[in-house]
């Protein structure tokens, strides 16, 4: 949020306000200042500051950081924040703009404290009555000679400090404590109102020297309220074991038993780890010494005061100095919401594994390859899938090339590979056939002869499917109405991608000259949007219509802004020279690009503005052709390869120290499809569960 | 291997393709001679042949002379089409070098297609000029024989 600078009231000023103040700015201009560097702004701001030292009348305090406008009081005031060095003595510690007069000179050589002391005794004696409902903070530092300031503070002090203004002072006089300027902490404590650290925290501190699980605990239940139930249970679970260590340590095997029974929670995901404790309560007195020695223990509080630190909030305890950020927390999103462990294997398939689609409503997975097979997988949770249905279409087929589903995510079309011209197959996945005997009569056939991929228009209602081929074919179906060709095509054209807006109306085909035309089958027209230095193995857009990420043969894995037609990132690292490899959007915001690569065996994931990938998945044996992620549940990306196997990966938590291995699992026809439940809560808990 | 990934060649009248599945190899824009014989009969000679795997070189005589050639196989159906010369050891037998043979044999030929921009372009300019057809955007291509010379090649 921007805030003018303390300069913006000086009528010299040229009007730049300060961007983004930042705890880092604040220090990093201080060091500046030590050098003795002072900056056009610096100087103005001292010379204001002169200025009002001079008149008299110490600044006072204005309004609160969050109020976008300059503050209601005259212009003659300015509020000035410390920059905490020992060199520029500036008044009260009011963390607003930044106050960079480095000259000392012209200031006291008095410490902050001192003098505020000695104002705070001015004060008193002047103004008796109004300290009213303000804390005593708010009185003292306000550092006014003038009563009319004074009240005017006053009143502006009435409204307490934000939570905000309340971190950063505490962050400040962290700091201020670890220089040494224990005065100034006490003062600003005091004017303040804030402790530097909730006295729960330093009683938490203080009990977890002591090794006092007991309190712990109870100080983490007081705080339930305030942090989430996950980082609650692995808190609490954490310091009981803790404690349990303790008791089993000490022989003192009752107790053990008591807390076993009464505080360890019976939540089902920590059932492994209470069964293992209550077995222990049965072991031999020797051997639970032996194991639970007291260096064990010891030697994991700096690992616990890490942990909790992390889950506590973020104001609660505060980390001792990570660089500038103070009370700011690292962004953990990505390692909660992204894939980065296989969770399922699944190994249905006996062949290549060529195309992979999610249906639009994320509920499941097409899956299709070189046998011709297409298997249907419905989503269970984040993590799991389970077999729903699977067709196959011909003997014949060199294998199937490519999917679409249809707006209401209950058909698929698909397209044979190669040059065989089977058609496009047009199945209900909700309907089982029999595999052995593949019936024709399931199975809807457009364009015989003709076609070689094709996709539906997005739309729920309509069944409308555009299939091209690369012998010039190229017509929009209405499969509710009729299945011929409606007789609107376009001609001269070799297609091998396509992809439906969501308009209804435009189509984007890829083609063998390297270009993505837009195409409106209703006044057929057609534009070209991207002309390719390279030649375009397959391509695809995001959610919004706005991005298209191409694959291309030999430049890398390019995006483009359809919008203005131009190129805007290149991702390098995967490879794709001679099979057909998919790359998608997918993630939180669909800020995330994913592909596979020939030759590597690699999963590569590029955040949207990187060039170099941020994250490699390995574990498959052969080159992945085919990568999904799961619009529905943003941690789950499957990706199929030429091993012949599906590979989900899903989020596992992090600080977790349950581990889990990665199991093999056939998905057969034991079940009956249907009965699965679905889960739809995304799995987020920190515990043992064996998947 | 995976789904492989076949290019095409732009050429308004005439490609050559894989007679066993049908994979596009080369137009007859980039036809260089005729008059050449391979194991299976008459084989062409061309410039730019794509979507083709090529094998180590060869050291081979023929009937005009020793030769560095590389077998070429198609890409999608592994089957043989042709060879491509990496060398010649003569002279006047370097304006093989870097050109493919296609036995006609093992390929088919399909007529072209005009692509729609070029379709588009060439009824703009029919439609802006008078009298002159834009139409031809390759130049017809005359059989050019730098020799009449037969090669016979032993396989």
């Amino acid at each position: 949020m921007k805030r003018s600078t303390a300069a913006s009231h000086d009528p010299a000023s040229n009007g730049n306000s300060v961007t983004n103040f930042s705890l880092s700015r604040l220090f990093q201009l201080s060091a500046t200042e030590r050098q003795g560097v002072t900056t056009r702004r610096s100087l103005r701001l001292q010379q204001a500051y002169e200025r009002l030292v001079a008149g008299g009348e110490s600044p006072s305090v204005t309004v609160p950081i969050n109020s976008p406008e300059p503050h209601a009081s005259s212009d003659g005031n300015e509020s000035l924040a410390s920059s905490a060095t020992p060199n520029i003595s500036p008044p009260p510690v009011k963390v607003r703009r930044m106050q960079v007069g480095g000259n000392p000179a012209a200031l006291n050589n008095r410490s902050v404290g001192d003098r505020l002391k000695e104002k705070q005794k001015d004060l008193q004696s002047h103004v008796t009555t109004t300290e009213g409902s303000s804390s005593t903070a708010a009185a003292a530092p306000s550092t006014s000679t003038t009563t009319v300031a004074l009240n005017s503070s006053v009143t502006t002090r009435d409204k307490p400090l934000s939570d905000r203004q309340r971190n950063t002072v505490r962050v400040i006089s962290q700091y201020l404590r670890e220089i040494g300027m224990t005065n100034t902490v006490e003062t600003l404590t005091d004017e303040s109102g804030c402790r530097e650290e909730d006295p729960l925290a330093t009683q938490f501190r203080e009990a977890l020297e002591k090794s006092d699980w007991g309190t712990i605990v109870e100080i983490v239940d007081q705080l339930k309220d305030q942090i989430k139930e996950s980082s609650y249970m692995t808190l609490r679970v954490t310091f009981l074991e803790e404690l349990l260590k303790t008791h089993f340590s000490s022989g003192d095997l009752i107790a053990a038993l008591a807390v076993l029974q009464k505080e360890y929670p019976r939540h089902p995901d920590f059932l492994d780890r209470r069964k293992h404790y209550g077995s222990m309560l049965a072991a031999d007195a020797d051997y639970l010494k032996s194991n639970f020695a007291d260096s064990i223990v010891m030697t994991q509080k700096s690992d616990l005061l890490d942990l909790a630190e992390d889950l506590f909030p973020p104001t609660f305890l505060l980390p001792k100095a990570h660089g500038s950020n103070g009370i700011l927390r690292d962004h953990k999103c990505n390692t909660l919401h992204f894939p980065n462990r296989t969770s399922q294997i699944i190994s249905d398939h006996e062949a290549e594994v060529w195309v992979l689609k999610f249906s639009p409503n994320g509920q499941y997975l097409a899956s299709t390859g070189k046998s011709g097979l297409i298997y249907i997988f419905k989503v269970l949770n984040d993590r799991k899938l389970a077999y729903y249905n699977r067709y196959m279409l011909s003997d014949e087929l060199d294998g199937i090339n490519c999917l679409s589903w249809s707006g209401d995510s209950n058909f698929i079309a698909c397209g044979s590979a190669g040059n065989s011209h089977f058609g496009i197959f047009l199945i209900d996945i909700h309907r089982i056939v029999d595999v052995e005997f593949p019936v024709q009569d399931h199975i809807i056939r457009l364009g015989v002869e003709k076609f070689t991929v094709a996709d539906f228009f997005p739309s729920p209602r309509q069944h409308r499917i555009v299939c091209a081929d690369q012998k010039g074919n190229f017509t929009v179906h209405d499969v509710d109405h009729d299945l011929s060709d409606k007789g609107n095509d376009f001609e001269g054209l070799r297609v091998n991608g396509l992809y439906c807006l969501k308009d209804g109306r435009t189509v984007l085909a890829s083609d063998t000259l390297f270009r993505i035309r837009s195409y409106n089958f209703e006044n057929m027209t057609d534009l070209t949007l991207i002309e390719e230095a390279h030649p375009i193995v397959s391509f695809t857009l995001d959610s919004p219509e706005e991005r298209c990420l191409i694959t291309t043969k030999s430049g890398g894995i390019r995006m483009w802004c359809l919008e203005t037609r131009t190129l805007i990132q290149t991702f390098f690292g995967s490879v794709h020279a001679d099979i057909v490899v998919n790359a998608c959007f997918g993630g939180a915001n669909e800020e995330y690009i994913a592909s596979g690569s020939e030759g590597n065996n690699r999963v590569m994931i590029w955040k949207r503005d990187e060039k170099y990938p941020v994250k490699y998945l390995d574990g498959h044996n052969g080159s992945i052709n085919a990568i999904a992620w799961n619009p529905h549940f943003k941690n789950m990306l499957v990706s199929g390869s030429d091993d012949h196997t599906i590979r989900v990966w899903s989020s596992v938590p992090p600080g977790s120290t349950f581990v889990e291995p990665v199991p093999e699992i056939l998905s057969r026809v034991d079940e009956d499809p249907r009965d699965s439940p679905v889960d739809c809560e995304p799995y987020l808990r920190h515990a043992s569960v064996k998947y | 291997m995976g789904l492989p990934f076949v290019e095409w060649i732009d050429d308004p009248k005439q490609l050559f393709v894989c007679a066993k599945c049908g994979t596009c190899l080369t137009g007859i824009k980039h036809l260089v001679s005729e008059s050449f014989r391979g194991g299976t009969g008459t084989a062409y000679l061309f410039n730019h042949v794509i979507n083709v795997n090529m094998t180590e070189s060869i050291r081979r005589v023929m009937t005009t002379g020793t030769h560095w050639v590389r077998d070429i196989d198609c890409r999608y159906c592994n089957s043989r089409v042709g060879w491509f010369y990496e060398m010649a050891l003569k002279e006047d037998q370097q304006y093989k070098e870097g050109h493919f043979i296609l036995e006609l044999a093992l390929t088919k030929r399909i007529p072209g297609m005009v692509d729609i921009v070029a379709q588009k372009r060439m009824k703009s300019d029919a439609a802006s000029s008078s009298g002159e057809s834009g139409s031809s955007n390759n130049p017809s291509v005359s059989s050019l024989s730098f020799e009449e010379e037969k090669e016979d090649v032993t396989v």
